[in-house]
């Protein structure tokens, strides 16, 4: 069933406006707002400035497709009980097949990301970098992981309130997230540097500069960040939202308060 | 032995008052029970706790088993939208195959049951642009296409119109299958063959009554009459519906509004 679930979740992806609008258009809208809003940087500026650009698109295009993930996973969760009872589905399957769809959008997204940005910038700046091929692949899968895993959680979460009602707020905040700590830090310098260890966001961030442009700091007069120490942060992250949704996905089988709410409430 | 067995079935929402309450039930083999009752009185609550969207312990049991340890028993199907729900993004066609498949049915007899209600031309249509009788028909057809021991309809008529609605009707009367359907429609008592009926209020499940014995010759009143015929537990009060001594007639749904008042 597993196959089965999965293309009904890339079918639900794939054909919903909002879905496509905010995750597809918000990529071309800023890629374009990027290459053509704003002055070209000069010389030795261009290449950081063109990779902390792609950097930008790539995280927060994925990061505002997970309102998706949420709103797929909330209405699915109604029906769980009824398709894991009286059709010939097991409960693991839902999961896991949940996840595989949710991790194929968001790679799509993330490539479409990837090469959209790359193609207007090569039109725009005539330059296209990439240091490093196989970290900017393997970064992508990590980041659709863990916004993945992260859709997951606020997904569970609502269903166990009951807080349905607060639906199109929560499944914005990985989006608010990623701006507000991502940005502070590129805009603000603040926080300081060793944030980045312990923000997924930041350390996400700082790892595809670092594939595109082989130098792992804040800004262009920033490095020495330790690429591995990133990367490990993120992978305990990751694997604590593993852990943290296995255990509210088990709290939502066994509660006895779950699905109090209809499928009206999620799409009024 | 029952089909379904209920005993003692509790369920409330959040921190209100009881929506169902005590309430003790059974359906028999090839039984067609119709409940019915006012809006609010827990008829859909009452189906969703069967189907085990919302929880509950040891209070209900389906072909013998609790239904929360219930695992693949595709012999019960509904029609109810919650438990349906895939994605509002498929095509008609492509959420009948993928209910089929998730119950391992020919998706044949579910496009046939499409073409006799005359909805082949929704197929490619997505199931959040259909209007909400086309889109409850296109549950129903899901509900009835198989070969289930049991069947559960919420309000299958609703926002369909009368062409419609007898087809679906006849499917009913022919079929072999348990049902148990809840209504507010009277007509709908009328024209389903050997049924039985229950009446539910504030979460309060009646014993069962025929529906001839709730059509004809009845009266409703508040006080406890000598020939108690059925009792009827609301919040504030309870009603008696009794033989009338004219032969009042229940015909329309006009005359349970007392009832619905509660």
């Amino acid at each position: 069933m597993i196959s089965t679930l999965y293309k009904i979740g890339i079918i639900s992806y794939f054909k919903n406006r909002n879905s496509l609008f905010w995750s597809f258009g918000f990529v071309l809208v800023w890629v374009l707002i990027y290459a053509y809003g704003f002055p070209a940087p000069s010389g030795t500026y261009l290449k950081y400035t063109e990779s902390t650009y792609i950097s930008f698109i790539l995280l927060f295009g994925i990061s505002v497709s997970m309102a998706s993930v949420v709103f797929y996973t909330v209405s699915m969760n109604l029906s769980i009980p009824y398709i894991t009872r009286f059709d010939r589905v097991k409960s693991y399957e839902v999961s896991f097949s949940n996840i595989l769809s949710s991790l194929t959008f968001s790679m799509v997204v993330g490539i479409f990301a990837i090469i959209f940005s790359l193609l207007i910038f090569r039109l725009r700046f005539s330059s296209v970098y990439i240091k490093n091929i196989y970290m900017l692949i393997f970064i992508l899968i990590v980041i659709s992981l863990f916004f993945t895993l992260l859709g997951l959680l606020f997904s569970y979460l609502l269903s166990l309130l009951n807080q349905v009602g607060s639906l199109k707020f929560i499944s914005q905040i990985p989006m608010i997230l990623t701006f507000i700590l991502v940005l502070g830090l590129q805009i603000f310098r603040k926080p300081g540097p060793d944030l980045i260890y312990y923000s997924p966001f930041n350390a996400m961030f700082t790892i595809i500069i670092y594939s595109l442009t082989g130098k792992a700091g804040i800004n262009y007069y920033h490095s020495g960040l330790n690429t591995n120490l990133l990367l490990i942060s993120t992978l305990i992250w990751i694997l604590s939202m593993v852990i943290l949704v296995y255990v509210l996905e088990k709290l939502y089988e066994t509660s006895g308060k779950r699905n109090q709410y209809t499928l009206e409430d999620i799409f009024k | 032995m029952a089909l379904i067995y209920i005993e003692n079935l509790k369920y409330s929402y959040g921190n209100l008052n009881n929506s169902l309450r005590d309430v003790k039930y059974e359906l028999n083999n090839g039984e067609k029970n119709i409940v019915i009752g006012p809006n609010g009185s827990g008829k859909t609550t009452f189906l969703k706790c069967i189907l085990g969207i919302l929880k509950t312990e040891k209070m209900i049991k389906i072909d013998n088993n609790y239904v929360e340890n219930i695992r693949e028993y595709t012999a019960l199907s509904t029609n109810i939208k919650d438990a349906l729900h895939l994605s509002g993004d498929l095509s008609v066609k492509e959420f009948i195959k993928y209910h089929m498949k998730l119950k391992l049915i020919k998706e044949d007899a579910a496009f046939n049951m499409l073409a006799y209600f005359k909805l082949d031309s929704l197929k490619n249509k997505r199931l959040s642009d259909l209007s909400t009788g086309q889109e409850k028909m296109v549950y129903n057809t899901i509900a009835l296409s198989g070969d289930y021991k049991i069947i559960l309809l919420d309000e299958p008529l609703s926002s369909i119109d009368p062409d419609r609605s007898r087809l679906l009707i006849n499917i009913i009367n022919k079929s072999k299958n348990s049902f148990i359907i809840t209504t507010h429609d009277l007509d709908l008592i009328k024209k389903i063959e050997g049924s039985t009926l229950n009446i539910m209020v504030d979460g309060n499940l009646s014993e069962k009554i025929s529906p001839g014995e709730l059509i004809f010759s009845m009266n409703v009143n508040t006080t406890r009459p000598q020939d108690k015929f059925i009792e009827i537990r609301g919040n504030d009060r309870t009603i008696y519906l009794t033989y009338g001594k004219e032969n009042n007639v229940i015909n329309n749904i006009d005359d349970l509004l007392y009832l619905y008042e509660v």
